[in-house]
């Protein structure tokens, strides 16, 4: 029992890198048994020589960084525009109730709207295919950025404000060394979940109206019946994503390093 | 240590004072709501008079566009989606709560299935959707099976992160009451890790939402994603909106009743 409890403090996956590579090809074995072996649907899917044939004739080609780069870039404008106006919002409305009670109630009818729900309305009312895919990403992103601000700047200790107080400093001290100080962690996580939910959104928004991207890319695979090329894709979009949000991580311990994860 | 100064001066408050003042302030909050809603409405509609290359129905026409539908399609589409959120996200609550608590105790599990859970999890639930149409032979098993993706790793990690997140002094003092492992489990452990697990079912709830809207606008027959979906390729723009809002109700309702239930269930979480 006291060694279950100890794990705690360590990290989720404690075994080494050998166990790891062990697990993957056992998993990739068993995959390739199913396909080829023709176990229930598997004989649809693609086999794994295939997967790794087309993943060595698309990873090195153009194609692959234009689809990387037009995806990546919707996805990060559409992300640094959610922080541009969510940050301030979440840090308003935390911080003045009146505020809160203006904006709040709106802000709770819009968000359990998915942005994917959006992506008829944005292809309709856009008049560029990349404005509409931005603004999906860009609710995607906003929602989770102002609800974790909103969070953070709301749950302050009275003592920091009433300390700055005495100590002679602004509102406009205040609102810079104590509400955005104090709530740049939830700023972080907000930040980090933001930017998951938009590498959905952009997938999703590519594949139904992209013209180009990765999620374009792995429905137009799927339409040309190019099966492996989807599998190649996913794992593109998959390793795209966690290193995005290990960028992030890495950002915290430079933004916050007073948090101790 | 006070004086009679001081003492005099944290006297509360006249009650009727209070009650006026809490009165006007709650009447307050509700003003700011109402006028926070009336506000979102009015730039809806101003920009419904913006003239776009193709013009925004106003919320008064889609209002209309949601008065002319057929009341039994409706309901028809709305029980088929939230069918398909429900049988998705109950496969994976079974099988991911179980799943998170035996890796919680479990190393070897964890070893085992946790290079693999890490490898998948990076891949947002959408893209699987290619996938997932190639491999399943009906639509309707198809998008339960998104459903199911979508929720299934969130519970996962979170009944993990609850099962870590107990006291040690729990586990401490319930083994010095002499609790065996079965009603240590029972009576601290699931106790102490039910409002995180619960925490875990409200988010997959919603991305077992985000799913079905998916599934539904690119594969399947049926259900709210497909009647926003046929709105916009029938050009029934109105009708985009009425689909947006149902899914938007639908969404939070289904966050409602999680939330409920947790309340319910673990009266013992402050938050």
């Amino acid at each position: 029992m006291r060694a279950r409890f100890e794990l705690r403090s360590g990290t989720l996956v404690t075994n080494p890198l050998f166990l790891k590579v062990l697990v993957l090809t056992g998993a990739a074995v068993i995959w390739q048994a199913l396909v080829y072996f023709k176990i229930y649907r598997f004989g649809y899917l693609p086999t794994v020589p295939q997967v790794i044939a087309a993943a060595v004739d698309y990873l090195p080609s153009t194609r692959f960084w234009s689809d990387v780069w037009s995806s990546t870039y919707r996805v990060l404008s559409a992300w640094l525009l959610a922080l541009a106006a969510g940050v301030p919002l979440g840090l308003l409305i935390g911080w003045r109730t009146s505020a809160r009670n203006f904006l709040f109630p709106a802000i709770e009818l819009l968000r359990p709207i998915p942005p994917i729900a959006w992506i008829p309305a944005a292809i309709v009312f856009f008049p560029h295919v990349e404005a509409s895919v931005i603004f999906i990403c860009f609710i995607g992103a906003f929602f989770p950025i102002v609800l974790n601000t909103f969070t953070g700047a709301s749950q302050l200790d009275e003592t920091y404000f009433r300390a700055a107080r005495c100590c002679g400093a602004s509102e406009l001290t205040i609102f810079r060394h104590v509400v955005l100080r104090g709530a740049m962690p939830c700023i972080v996580i907000g930040a980090a979940v933001g930017m998951g939910i938009c590498w959905m959104a952009v997938v999703s928004a590519e594949m139904i109206a992209g013209e180009r991207g990765l999620g374009y890319m792995i429905w137009e695979a799927y339409s040309l019946a190019q099966y492996p090329l989807i599998i190649v894709g996913m794992f593109v979009i998959g390793a795209l994503g966690a290193g995005m949000s290990w960028l992030i991580r890495g950002f915290e311990q430079w933004l916050v390093p007073w948090q101790k994860n | 240590m006070v004086g009679p100064v001081a003492e005099e001066l944290i006297q509360p408050l006249p009650i009727e004072i209070v009650v006026r003042t809490e009165r006007k302030q709650a009447l307050y909050a509700k003003l700011r709501t109402v006028s926070s809603v009336a506000g979102l409405l009015g730039i809806w509609t101003l920009l419904s008079m913006v003239p776009w290359s193709v013009p925004i129905p106003s919320p008064l026409a889609s209002f209309h566009a949601l008065l002319r539908l057929d009341p039994v399609m409706l309901a028809t589409d709305v029980a088929l989606s939230c069918r398909r959120v429900g049988l998705g996200f109950l496969i994976a609550a079974i099988l991911a709560v179980p799943l998170g608590i035996i890796a919680g105790y479990s190393r070897w599990i964890r070893n085992i299935v946790f290079p693999v859970i890490e490898v998948l999890r990076p891949i947002p639930p959408i893209a699987w959707i290619p996938l997932a149409i190639l491999f399943f032979p009906t639509s309707e098993s198809m998008v339960v099976f998104l459903t199911f993706l979508g929720a299934f790793f969130p519970i996962v990690y979170n009944t993990m992160s609850g099962f870590w997140s107990i006291k040690p002094m729990y586990i401490r003092s319930g083994k010095s009451l002499g609790a065996s492992e079965w009603r240590l489990f029972w009576h601290v452990i699931l106790p102490a890790m039910l409002p995180i697990v619960f925490a875990g079912l409200q988010i997959a709830i919603g991305i077992s939402w985000l799913m079905v809207v998916a599934g539904e606008m690119m594969a399947a027959k049926g259900g709210v994603g497909a009647l926003t979906w046929e709105a916009y390729q029938t050009g029934r723009y109105p009708l985009i909106f009425v689909g947006m809002a149902i899914i938007g109700v639908l969404g939070s309702l289904s966050s409602l009743l999680i939330k409920t239930i947790s309340r319910t269930i673990s009266r013992w979480d402050v938050h």
